[in-house]
């Protein structure tokens, strides 16, 4: 697996993060994954992703927003990097140049 | 829900903190607590397995910390280092280290046994499902101006109570009694029990075979696993006949349960049980208050209906008391089943026993003192073999070690010493000692391995014991500085007040034990040379029970030319006897009452001091002991049990019991022929085992059917002697092993002192020292101490011995000051010894071999 792969799994919390904006942290990305793609995983798979995201330099981190809630704990936020975005790009091109040599398999399927 | 106010488990914190990176605690914890509150969308129920399932899934290969970075490698290495250091050093110590460990051997072992004794002790009757729901009535009389409590309770009240107050929800009625047994060619006086058909549902005595509720029907027996076994080996029994003596007859019982054997803890136990209503069937008892039985035990579901019972119980008072004619009660109570064992030492019955006493009393004691002893030892050797090692810790702390690292060294090296004489502890105490405590004590004592609390004892001792003994020295051996070390400066604490202390107690403990030793050995001589009172020797009994017998045996004694005297009698003495209460004044005091004949006092020359033996066989003539007339101040009438007598004569206070129990105020009765059931006889001196022997052979031609109940008058408290005899040998052993610690510790101290000064007595020797002179030198040192020690301990020991007798013994051996002075000779010539053996090393040596000595 080359280094700047990006799993399903990666991709779509490197979106969530992207659409959470400044409070894209564990417990959120999970929550808005559960809303937007009905897909539950554990809390700690969240972190092992964002941690592997993180490695592979498509976010970065930072620590901030202890709450109540929280027990005074602080969250750690993350970001989307310049590489990250370009990451997400290119496999949303890559998909969408492969749909475009197929443009008969949506209507294969429908039958 | 507040937010504020919620907090983590624990659990969480620790397990996820011991797992996970500390730079993903935070967040991760972060995460969870409010994840927490998220869960509320789930049923309750839910919940928490949500919740542990989140956090166990952080431990992930990301998450997790290195649990061996590289300061716990070096600090590994380190310890194993030192692990090779402590057997190095054990190696090159062989005397130290021989009484370190062999001290902690011993001391352990005995503590290994303790336990065993005492968690037999406490596990006694526990086994038993219903054991706090069962309660034994009692009841109070006053005695001697004294509420005394006893255990057994009116035939009839536990039908009466049952049958009035719906809080009892089962009852059986337990009475013991002796009868003949017979199975075949196998005949016996057995001990059975009748009991109610409720007793094996309210007792856990689960069956080997057999059906217990059959114990309701009046015709089966059940028998216990000892019983089957004497009767009909391994094989089952059941629906067999076995006869039992129901008072005139024989009657057949059909066998309808074996119990399985006993847990070895018990006290309440049954070789036979049958059903009480026999008891009335064939007129034994009769349903009347003043009928007594061996006790009552009531099944009280509801633990708050036990106060309802006990108030319910008030209204018999009245009942009971109009029955009997005496011995009138004060109260009825009851006593929880679970804790009868407990309460049998003032809780007098006949179903429970606490024979335990001394032992839960006085082990403890002397295994915490042993325990004390080679504590001690080890922490003087350590602190005197110091000297040895300093430049090694000098060494240590110059290369970089802190105080905590040579603390650890030396902690990690008496923890080696500790759990070497664990193992060897636990040994010596499963191979050596259980057996021999075993085989003295007739209990049989046994540490089951699997048992928990077992474990949980042994690593307490460990700990316990490595922190007392390891803790100081370590501490003191690591205070020294390493310059003044190199420079030969550190003034080295030969005379450390600690030193001192330990080495006084142990002189003190020492004392103690061997002042028991020689108090034991003394009062065993007592006890065997103490007079019984009358003269037990060359009288040979028998029991019988029916006419015949006492004409087939009364044609035998004349017949035989070894008799010099016969004569028959109700009770035998030291076997039976009746107890009645008697009024005087204002209190009301015990009265052993013995019917026995006027042959029977000159036979068994009981000395009448005042007045005659019996003159008439009108059988109100009485023989008081001293104990009596001290109350009745004359001699003439005297009347009890509702009975009107004369009292012709004095006779000097005789032993029944033996000298652990005292003796009572005392009447003794003439026996009517017709109701003999003894037959004593008098034999020529020396001739009493032959004509026994004889005796028994024609007996059992005569009479298959009884068993032939005879024996020696001096045997009837033979197991006394024997007991006596273990007190001793017990002792004696204790006293040798404390000795033995004691003095080993004592003798690697001085030899650790002599070599520090070895070079200061070569100067000496030198410079024209006498021998003598260095002798002195090296007891001045120990006089003192020894001195005060014994200031302090000759009391205690004086004390404490007197006090251990008075427990054991009503009529004992006083102790004396001689005994202790005793003591404490033998000490100090153990001590005098100990320094000659070092002296004669001085004196051998040669002092230029001394100087080179590096120290």
């Amino acid at each position: 697996m080359s280094k700047d792969h990006l799993g399903e799994l990666e991709e779509l919390i490197l979106l969530m993060i992207v659409m959470l904006k400044d409070d894209a942290y564990g417990l959120a990305i999970r929550r808005i994954l559960k809303d937007q793609t009905n897909r539950v995983i554990t809390i700690g798979a969240v972190h092992g992703t964002v941690n592997r995201l993180e490695k592979k330099g498509y976010i970065e981190s930072s620590m901030g927003g202890a709450t109540d809630l929280r027990g005074g704990r602080r969250k750690r936020i993350f970001k989307i990097t310049a590489s990250g975005k370009s990451a997400l790009q290119k496999s949303r091109d890559l998909k969408v140049n492969l749909w475009q040599q197929i443009p008969d398999l949506s209507i294969d399927v429908a039958k | 829900m507040d937010p504020s106010k919620y907090q983590l488990p624990k659990a969480v914190q620790r397990l996820l903190g011991f797992f996970c990176k500390g730079d993903f605690l935070e967040e991760i914890l972060g995460d969870l607590e409010e994840y927490h509150f998220e869960l509320e969308e789930y049923p309750r129920w839910q919940r928490p397995f949500l919740f542990w399932f989140q956090a166990i899934n952080f431990i992930r290969p990301y998450s997790i910390r290195e649990f061996i970075d590289r300061q716990r490698i070096i600090y590994l290495l380190l310890l194993s280092n030192y692990l090779k250091t402590s057997i190095r050093t054990l190696r090159r110590n062989p005397l130290s280290s021989f009484i370190n460990v062999l001290g902690l051997t011993i001391a352990i072992g005995m503590c290994v046994t303790i336990y065993a004794f005492l968690s037999h002790d406490f596990r006694i009757d526990q086994f038993h499902e219903n054991k706090d729901q069962i309660y034994l009535t009692t009841l109070e009389l006053e005695q001697n101006g004294q509420l005394v409590k006893y255990g057994h309770s009116p035939i009839i009240l536990g039908t009466t109570l049952h049958d009035d107050m719906g809080e009892i929800s089962k009852f059986s009625r337990v009475s013991k009694e002796q009868t003949v047994v017979k199975y075949r060619d196998n005949v016996h006086y057995e001990e059975i029990l009748f009991v109610d058909g409720a007793f094996l549902e309210m007792f856990s005595f689960p069956l080997k075979w057999g059906v217990s509720r059959e114990l309701n029907d009046d015709s089966s027996i059940i028998l216990s696993h000892d019983m089957s076994h004497k009767y009909f080996g391994y094989e089952n029994p059941i629906g067999q006949e076995i006869e039992v003596n129901m008072g005139s007859e024989m009657v057949k019982f059909r066998i309808a349960g074996v119990a399985s054997p006993f847990p070895i803890s018990h006290a309440l136990k049954f070789d036979f049980l049958i059903n009480i209503s026999n008891a009335f069937k064939y007129d034994l008892r009769t349903s009347e208050w003043g009928e007594m039985i061996d006790g009552t035990f009531l099944q009280i579901v509801d633990p708050n209906d036990v106060s309802t019972v006990l108030l319910g119980l008030k209204n018999y008072i009245t009942n009971y008391n109009e029955g009997v004619s005496d011995n009138r009660i004060e109260s009825f109570g009851l006593q929880q089943f679970s804790g009868l064992h407990f309460a049998s030492r003032q809780l007098k019955n006949e179903l429970s026993h606490d024979n335990y006493y001394e032992g839960r009393v006085t082990l403890p004691i002397a295994a915490v003192l042993i325990l004390a002893l080679a504590c001690f030892n080890y922490i003087n050797i350590a602190i005197a073999s110091a000297a040895r090692r300093l430049k090694e810790i000098g060494l240590r702390k110059v290369i970089g070690a802190d105080k905590r690292l040579i603390i650890s060294q030396f902690m990690t090296e008496h923890l080696v010493v500790t759990a070497f004489a664990l193992i060897l502890g636990v040994l010596f105490s499963l191979l050596v000692i259980l057996p021999w405590f075993n085989s003295l004590s007739g209990i049989k004592l046994a540490i089951s391995i699997t048992d928990p609390l077992f474990w949980v004892c042994i690593l307490s001792v460990l700990i316990v014991t490595s922190l007392i003994s390891g803790v100081y020295p370590s501490i003191y051996i690591a205070k020294f500085e390493p310059d003044k070390i190199f420079k030969g400066t550190l003034k080295f604490g030969k005379n450390s007040l600690i030193t001192k202390i330990l080495l006084g107690a142990q002189f003190v403990i020492a004392c103690n034990a061997i002042h028991t030793a020689v108090v034991f050995t003394q009062n065993k001589e007592y006890q065997n040379t103490r007079s019984w009172g009358y003269n037990p020797n060359d009288i040979v009994y028998i029991r019988t029970s029916s006419p015949e017998e006492i004409n087939w045996i009364t044609e035998y004694a004349k017949n035989s030319d070894v008799i010099t005297a016969f004569t028959g009698t109700q009770h035998q003495l030291g076997i039976n006897k009746d107890s009645v209460m008697v009024q005087f004044d204002t209190s009301s005091i015990e009265l052993d009452v013995f019917r026995l004949s006027g042959q029977f006092v000159d036979m068994a020359e009981i000395e009448i001091v005042n007045g005659a033996n019996f003159s008439d066989d009108s059988y109100k003539q009485v023989l008081v002991n001293e104990l009596l007339y001290q109350r009745l101040g004359e001699l003439g009438e005297f009347s009890f049990s509702g009975n009107s007598y004369v009292v012709v004569g004095v006779v000097r206070d005789f032993h029944n019991l033996n000298f652990y129990s005292a003796i009572k105020p005392s009447v003794i009765l003439n026996t009517p022929v017709e109701d003999s059931r003894y037959i004593s006889m008098k034999c020529e001196e020396g001739k009493s085992t032959e004509f026994f022997a004889d005796l028994n052979t024609s007996w059992l031609e005569q009479f298959p059917a009884t068993p032939f109940i005879a024996g020696h008058q001096e045997d009837v408290w033979g197991q006394f002697y024997d007991q006596i005899d273990i007190m001793e040998e017990y002792n004696d052993i204790l006293a040798t092993i404390t000795v033995l610690i004691a003095g080993m510790g004592l003798y690697s101290l001085i030899v650790f002192n002599t070599l520090a000064r070895q070079k200061e007595f070569s100067i000496k020797k030198i410079m024209g020292a006498k021998l003598s002179d260095l002798a002195i030198d090296v007891i001045k040192r120990y006089s003192m101490l020894a001195i005060i020690a014994m200031i302090v301990g000759a009391p205690m020991t004086y004390f404490l011995v007197k006090k251990n007798l008075d427990i054991l013994f009503k009529y004992a051996q006083s102790v004396t000051i001689g005994s202790v002075i005793l003591a404490i000779v033998i000490l100090l010539s153990l001590l005098l010894l100990v320094i000659a053996t070092q002296v004669r090393k001085i004196s051998r040596t040669n002092p230029a071999e001394g100087l080179k000595v590096e120290s």
